[in-house]
């Protein structure tokens, strides 16, 4: 999905240089550009009548709890976590780093987004077979520890009833692919915009070389 | 989470990540060298830790430093600022005791005299004292500078033997005298003793200690390009990995290396790495340290100092040891000695040795008498010794032998060629002046056997009569009778032959 680009920063850095109009007006458009796409994925998340009371419940969170309790879903708050940057983000361990993103930043929102990729029945409880690794504890993270066994099952499904889990990874790439381009809002919203957004940044970004190239504002 | 986000434009920062991913292991690499150097049990931490220390010590260091720099400035003195610093260095290596100490006490006494001389007279007064009483050196430096303004109401509890009255009528410089009567050279007996040692150790650990933490500062000092600013730099870029962690390699194998050679117990030589100039620039560090924000332990520096500690101790105890070792075994070799006075065997060792005796039997002796002494290897030596004239001997005989057979050879080979001339002259392959000789001896061959024959014809013919006169008893006087009568014939020119046969007479 992510396009790369050679001598991106480099370009940053070349604005800098240049009137700081510039560096404003390529921003500006990519943001104008990328709008669309937000307030497209902004459309997608549900209000807190049909979430699960238990999730929205105030009286059930970190306001109550003096450690950091499970995120509660506000819809407002997840709006406003929707967010674009332009900012170049820290280099990944892989030598990668992000010239724009999108991103959904607030708790409740990522865990509308995403709960339900890994495993659709939730988490599964621990079992000890004789198949299973010493190394493996009941109080591990991959285990259900609710006393409702089908607790996360039944999380999942009532969120995939407000909306459903979309793969924004573009048809034709060569290789298996990984599951955290899937989500409910932004990569939803991403997969149904088709590319566009993504050409019209890409165009964005060459406009303004192009004009520092004829070496003036 | 930051992982739910679209990237839509991104580059790869191969290069980048190239450079960090060297900076970590070149980094990795020194904090590597400088845990060996720590004996495989410290890791980078540790080096935090001790950094922590040397860096608080060379800050409270300075900051002294300073204070008295200002003091001296203040006072119109600050010309004396080398010398005082140089004073105070060599009373630390005296005397055993920290500038930390000394500086204090001699600032007092600076502001109480305001001369530079005074108070260095004055400084080693105090420190006779104070070893001498057991007071703290600021308490007594504090009273001898009140003492020097007339507040002589705190020298009481030294009891220099004045009372109070006689104190505050005497002039500072005969109460000075008096001390100086009572207590002097003080200091350097109690810097001689044992726990005079252990402190001047704690000073070369110090000394060495702001040691480092002012290269270390110099080295940050240098990383970020502004005097003073180092650890606040140091903070900003805690989190990115940049180049500059290449050349912080250098100053870090360095201060690694300085810490490995203080190990080893040579602190000057590791003050000397660490004082080397970087890159040519000696750069000065003057200024007050800012506040430094991180935490780093201390432990380390305070194990370092147990360990210097323990291994003094120990090695006084092994020398004690060595000493009780020695004296047990001078002992047990003069009880040796005085037993070799009695003991039979070795008597009668040293009795044969003395009388004449091959070299074989002396080297038997010999070794005869280094096992009776217990000493193993001297008397395998002779019984190497031993073998060889053993084996000397027997080439010796076994030569001696083929001589003489060679000997006997050569004789026979005579006789043998005698044998064959006798064997050549036998068989008539002889010389002609020996054929006479047989000529001669086969004519007398011949004339004997003529003889014979004419004697065998005279018995033919011939018979003897015997008359006895008288009886004939036995056959013993007949024999005579008849010897006799041959006898008279012969004499008288006639053959005669008489056989005997079976006691009868055939004539």
């Amino acid at each position: 999905m992510s396009v790369s680009l050679d001598g991106a920063p480099k370009l940053r850095l070349a604005m800098k240089k240049f009137p700081t109009e510039l560096d404003k007006e390529t921003k500006k458009n990519i943001r104008t550009v990328l709008a669309s796409v937000t307030g497209r994925a902004k459309g997608y998340l549900p209000s807190n009548a049909q979430m699960l009371s238990g999730w929205t419940n105030s009286t059930s969170s970190d306001d109550t709890a003096k450690y950091r309790a499970f995120p509660k879903y506000d819809q407002g708050k997840a709006i406003r976590g929707i967010k674009t940057s332009t900012k170049p983000s820290k280099p990944s361990r892989n030598g990668w780093t992000s010239l724009v993103s999108i991103a959904n930043s607030n708790a409740g929102g990522a865990i509308y987004e995403t709960a339900g990729r890994k495993n659709p029945n939730g988490q599964p409880a621990f079992q000890r077979t004789k198949f299973t690794p010493p190394t493996y504890r009941e109080d591990g993270k991959a285990y259900n520890k609710s006393l409702n066994p089908n607790a996360g099952k039944q999380f999942v499904d009532s969120l995939n009833a407000t909306g459903r889990l979309v793969n924004a990874r573009e048809q034709g790439l060569v290789g298996r692919g990984t599951r955290k381009l899937t989500g409910r809002v932004i990569f939803r919203a991403w997969a149904e915009d088709g590319g566009k957004a993504n050409a019209a940044v890409i165009k964005a970004v060459e406009k303004v070389s192009n004009k520092l190239n004829r070496g003036g504002a | 989470m930051a992982n739910v986000k679209i990237n839509i434009l991104t580059e790869f920062l191969g290069k980048g990540l190239k450079e960090a991913d060297k900076s970590v292991k070149s980094f990795e690499r020194s904090v590597k060298s400088v845990s060996y150097l720590f004996g495989g049990g410290y890791l980078g931490a540790k080096v935090l830790a001790f950094s922590k220390t040397a860096v608080k010590a060379f800050a409270a260091d300075d900051k002294a430093a300073q204070v008295l720099t200002r003091t001296l400035n203040n006072l119109g003195l600050g010309f004396s600022n080398l010398n005082v610093q140089k004073f105070i260095s060599d009373i630390e290596k005296e005397t055993g005791v920290l500038d930390d100490k000394l500086r204090p006490a001699f600032q007092k006494l600076l502001t109480a005299t305001g001369s530079v001389v005074e108070s260095q007279k004055i400084l080693r007064t105090a420190l006779d004292l104070s070893a001498a009483s057991g007071f703290d050196l600021n308490t007594v430096a504090a009273d001898l500078s009140k003492a020097y303004v007339g507040q002589t109401k705190g020298l009481a509890k030294y009891t220099l033997g004045l009372s109070a009255a006689e104190l505050k009528g005497m002039k500072f410089a005969d109460i000075q005298e008096k001390i100086n009567k009572l207590f002097g050279g003080q200091a350097a007996v109690v810097a001689d003793t044992y726990s005079g040692k252990i402190d001047k150790l704690n000073v070369l650990f110090a000394n060495f200690n702001e040691a480092v933490g002012k290269g270390l500062l110099e080295s940050l000092d240098n990383l970020s390009g502004q005097q003073g600013g180092g650890l606040s730099w140091m903070e900003r870029r805690l989190d990115a990995l940049s180049s500059s962690l290449n050349r912080a390699t250098d100053n870090f194998s360095r201060f690694g290396g300085a810490i490995g050679l203080a190990f080893r117990g040579e602190g000057a030589a590791a003050l000397d790495l660490l004082n080397q100039p970087q890159g040519g620039k000696k750069p000065a560090y003057t200024g007050a340290i800012p506040s430094i924000q991180s935490e780093l332990a201390i432990k380390v520096a305070e194990d370092y100092l147990k360990k210097l500690r323990d291994e003094y101790l120990a090695s006084l105890k092994i020398t004690k040891e060595k000493q009780k070792q020695l004296a047990l075994d001078k002992a047990k070799a003069s009880l040796a000695k005085a037993q070799a006075n009695f003991d039979i065997t070795k008597i009668n060792l040293a009795a044969a040795l003395k009388g004449k005796v091959t070299e074989e039997e002396r080297l038997r002796l010999l070794a005869l008498q280094a096992i009776e002494n217990e000493n193993g290897d001297l008397a395998l030596s002779w019984i190497a010794k031993l073998d060889a004239a053993r084996k000397k001997a027997a080439e010796d005989e076994a030569s001696r032998q083929e001589n003489l057979i060679a000997s006997i050879q050569a004789r026979m080979n005579v006789i043998m060629a005698l044998q064959d001339r006798v064997n050549a002259k036998i068989a008539g392959n002889t010389i002609s002046a020996q054929a006479a000789t047989v000529s001669d001896v086969q004519s007398r061959m011949d004339t004997i056997s003529a003889l014979q024959a004419r004697v065998d014809a005279k018995i033919a013919g011939n018979s003897v009569t015997v008359n006895v006169a008288g009886s004939v008893i036995s056959q013993q006087e007949l024999v005579g009778a008849v010897r006799d009568g041959l006898l008279n014939d012969s004499l008288s020119a006639k053959q005669a032959n008489v056989n005997r046969q079976l006691g009868s007479f055939i004539s």
